[in-house]
């Protein structure tokens, strides 16, 4: 094994034991929801952000307090409501007073100045306000005024929304749900979960987590994360299942071509590589197969689909339809 | 030091070669696979198509060409499977799934197809190789076990052949397809051609009549042998031959093709023969009757079954046997059909074999035995016609005949030279013949009591 062989496997492992590290971490304090974890830091490494939707009450915004505790990051939390404003997330520039006298104009930063910040019930502001968040999921920076001020890397945006057909909710225009790397459902936690919940949060010691990584060792992970290589017949696969959720596709299945109004944009196709070395490091590989890509496909994918009225109406879901995907796509 | 970031042209060279024996492997076996469903279906075609053959009498040809077509098309499937093209993606993604090698063939297989100059690679490369080694490829395609249906191939092909030898007995098939074995070319047919011995011996003894040199009493026994040989041809040939000609009656152009060609050459220089005045009479009509005899036995099977057809209209060849004698030719069919007795005689006469079964001026009294062996006869219609003959007391027209034929009897060669003694036997021991049943009794009283 040449030197260069050594040196890739021990940023490898160094991945591996970091990102084991963070999750069980997080595992101490958040009880199930392992894949949900992982899928979260997973989209921390590749740089995405993460929707996160469930009904209240299972464990949302404890995920990203425990996320934001694990790692050595600054966080800050937005508390969406319909009165919110798109101020009250960038910041604004507020009149100040010389100290010999004038007044001057000062950006005041907004929550949205964090590593890590918690959208909680995104889906609850109006528009106006949820849109004040696509330069800085996007772009990284922050326009106010004649004025963009650029955001500390890493960022990340965790978004946590209920279901959309409960009352009071405004869903998301479909531009900002395709700038979330992964869309992730937390679901009720099985009956054993339960015993262990309980038993953390109604006793008299709270768990407590320590910082693990820190920003310049996520940073070097998401960099590490982006030279594992890929074969072009692999990457050719994520490309056929991004195309394949358009209802024009020859990729298509039937029931896609009936129900999907829209299908996925590239950024699909860009989670679904990223995420792919990302999940083939964890396994240890230093590259990337069909595997990896299927298993980060519903994910990346099923967020990205629009249904038409026909699939709104008859209530569509849309893993049904990347499921059929998966199914019907080859990897050959 | 600066770290080598090419990857090994020697390491995907390895994958490659590795690639390409593990889809050797793979190809042969599905090749395997693949032939040890087709051959036994293509050997059970040859078989059938045997079968069909020998039962259709289809020209043997085609069974071989049908032969060489498959096992051609075989040999050529094979040998185009056999070779291994150049790996594709598919493949290598169709040998990492049967090795359960998680993607990784697949991709270090893409990698070194195009080699990508970083560290990366390299290590993925190396660590595909290592795993590669590992794969037992034989053990991931197992050889397929195709012993009993190479042997049942082998056993079918065997049987196809040996259906396609010569001497495999059609005519013992015959019943099955309502065809005789004598109907194809080349068997029955050549079967009756007048063996080159007999042959030579009538040319001799028709050259000393001819020349007068031989005494009249030897001619009469040679010529007496002769006819018995010819009437003893191959009987039992010729009387399936004649029962089957009720069924095929026009004779195909394969059976007019077979005639004997030196048998009729012998007919008539028999025939010319006997129109000499210095001859006797009875070896005038011996010469005749070898004559038709002859002519029996060059004729193809089926047209001497067409002529002795009762109701067939030939009747040139009626005219042409009626013809030696002198007599005024007639229709062959007006033969059969008359009630004179002198034409129901010779059926019945036609019934026993032998040169004094003949009738030389009954038209074709071979013919006219088969034609009798093949139907049952009417014995109560027959024995009516007789009375009837004999109330009138009308002489017919084979009066002549019946008198040569006494009268060849005259000039019977054959003497007893020894007289075996009287055998002696033990009466207690036999016993009177059953009676015949009650049932069967009306029918034998009205058969041996005229009425």
């Amino acid at each position: 094994m040449s030197t260069t062989d050594t040196s890739v496997a021990e940023h490898i492992d160094l991945f591996r034991e970091r990102f084991a590290r963070i999750t069980q971490e997080v595992g101490r304090r958040i009880v199930g929801h392992e894949d949900v974890v992982k899928l979260t830091v997973t989209s921390l490494l590749a740089g995405g952000h993460v929707l996160l939707e469930g009904i209240p009450g299972v464990g949302k915004t404890s995920l990203v307090h425990t996320l934001a505790d694990v790692l050595d990051l600054q966080f800050s939390r937005i508390q969406f409501t319909p009165d919110l404003m798109p101020a009250d997330i960038v910041g604004t520039n507020i009149v100040q007073e010389h100290s010999h006298g004038g007044t001057f104009f000062e950006f005041q930063p907004g929550p949205i100045f964090a590593n890590i910040v918690l959208a909680d019930e995104i889906n609850r502001a109006t528009p106006k306000t949820q849109s004040a968040l696509l330069e800085a999921m996007q772009e990284m920076t922050v326009s106010v005024g004649k004025t963009t001020y650029k955001l500390e890397e890493p960022f990340l945006v965790l978004a946590t929304q209920n279901p959309l057909e409960m009352e009071g909710t405004y869903p998301l225009p479909e531009a900002q749900l395709d700038r979330f790397f992964f869309k992730l459902k937390i679901t009720y936690p099985p009956e054993a979960s339960m015993h262990e919940i309980l038993n953390r949060t109604t006793q008299q010691t709270q768990t407590t987590v320590t910082r693990v990584v820190d920003g310049a060792e996520i940073l070097e992970m998401r960099r590490i994360a982006r030279g594992v290589p890929i074969a072009k017949p692999v990457q050719g696969y994520a490309i056929r299942l991004t195309l394949g959720t358009h209802p024009s596709s020859p990729y298509a299945t039937p029931t896609i071509k009936k129900y999907v109004r829209y299908g996925a944009s590239p950024r699909a196709a860009q989670a679904l590589v990223l995420a792919g070395k990302i999940h083939a490091l964890t396994r240890g590989h230093a590259f990337v197969s069909s595997d990896d890509i299927r298993a980060v496909a519903l994910p990346a994918l099923r967020h990205r689909v629009l249904m038409n009225f026909e699939g709104e109406a008859d209530e569509i879901n849309a893993d049904t339809l990347v499921n059929e995907l998966l199914a019907e796509v080859k990897a050959e | 030091m600066a770290p080598d970031l090419t990857p090994a042209s020697s390491t995907s060279g390895h994958i490659l070669a590795a690639v390409g024996r593990a889809e050797h492997v793979r190809g042969r076996r599905e090749l395997v696979r693949v032939l040890s469903r087709v051959v036994p279906a293509v050997a059970g075609a040859l078989l059938l198509s045997a079968l069909v053959v020998r039962f259709a009498h289809a020209p043997l040809a085609t069974f071989w060409i049908l032969f060489a077509v498959a096992v051609t098309a075989v040999v050529v499937f094979a040998w185009f499977s056999a070779r291994v093209p150049a790996v594709t993606d598919a493949a290598a993604a169709q040998l990492d799934a049967d090795a359960s090698l998680g993607g990784e063939l697949r991709s270090a297989h893409w990698f070194s197809t195009h080699p990508a100059a970083d560290a990366w690679t390299a290590y993925h490369l190396d660590g595909a190789a290592e795993r590669m080694e590992q794969v037992a490829w034989a053990s991931v395609y197992p050889p397929v076990n195709a012993m009993r249906t190479w042997a049942g191939s082998t056993a079918l092909v065997i049987a196809a052949m040996a259906v396609m030898l010569p001497t495999w007995p059609a005519a013992r098939w015959s019943f099955l397809t309502g065809r005789s074995g004598a109907a194809s070319p080349g068997s029955a047919v050549n079967g009756r051609m007048m063996p080159a011995d007999l042959q030579k011996q009538i040319d001799e003894l028709l050259k000393a009549i001819e020349k007068g040199g031989l005494p009249l009493d030897t001619a009469r026994a040679r010529m007496s042998d002769l006819r018995d040989e010819l009437t003893k041809l191959d009987p039992k040939l010729q009387d399936a031959m004649a029962s089957a000609q009720g069924e095929s009656q026009k004779p195909s152009s394969a059976d007019l093709k077979s005639a004997d060609p030196k048998a009729a050459a012998l007919a008539d220089r028999a025939e010319k023969v006997a129109e000499k005045d210095a001859l006797p009479e009875d070896m005038k009509w011996s010469l005749q009757d070898l004559a038709d005899k002859l002519k029996t036995t060059s004729r193809p099977a089926a047209k001497a079954g067409s002529e002795a057809n009762p109701v067939t209209k030939d009747g040139p060849a009626g005219e042409k046997q009626a013809a030696p004698s002198g007599q005024k030719p007639q229709d062959a069919g007006a033969q059969t059909r008359t009630t004179r007795a002198d034409t129901q005689s010779n059926e019945m006469m036609a019934t026993s074999v032998g040169p004094m079964g003949s009738d030389p001026q009954s038209g074709g009294a071979d013919a006219a035995r088969k034609n009798v062996a093949r139907q049952p006869l009417d014995l109560s219609a027959v024995l009516r016609k007789e009375a009837v003959e004999a109330d009138a007391d009308a002489a017919g027209a084979n009066v002549l005949a019946d008198m040569r034929r006494k009268s060849e009897q005259s000039h019977s060669t054959l003497a007893f030279s020894h007289v075996a003694p009287l055998a002696t036997y033990d009466t207690s021991h036999a016993s009177p013949p059953p009676p015949p049943p009650d049932a069967l009794r009306p029918l034998v009283l009205q058969y041996f009591i005229r009425r």
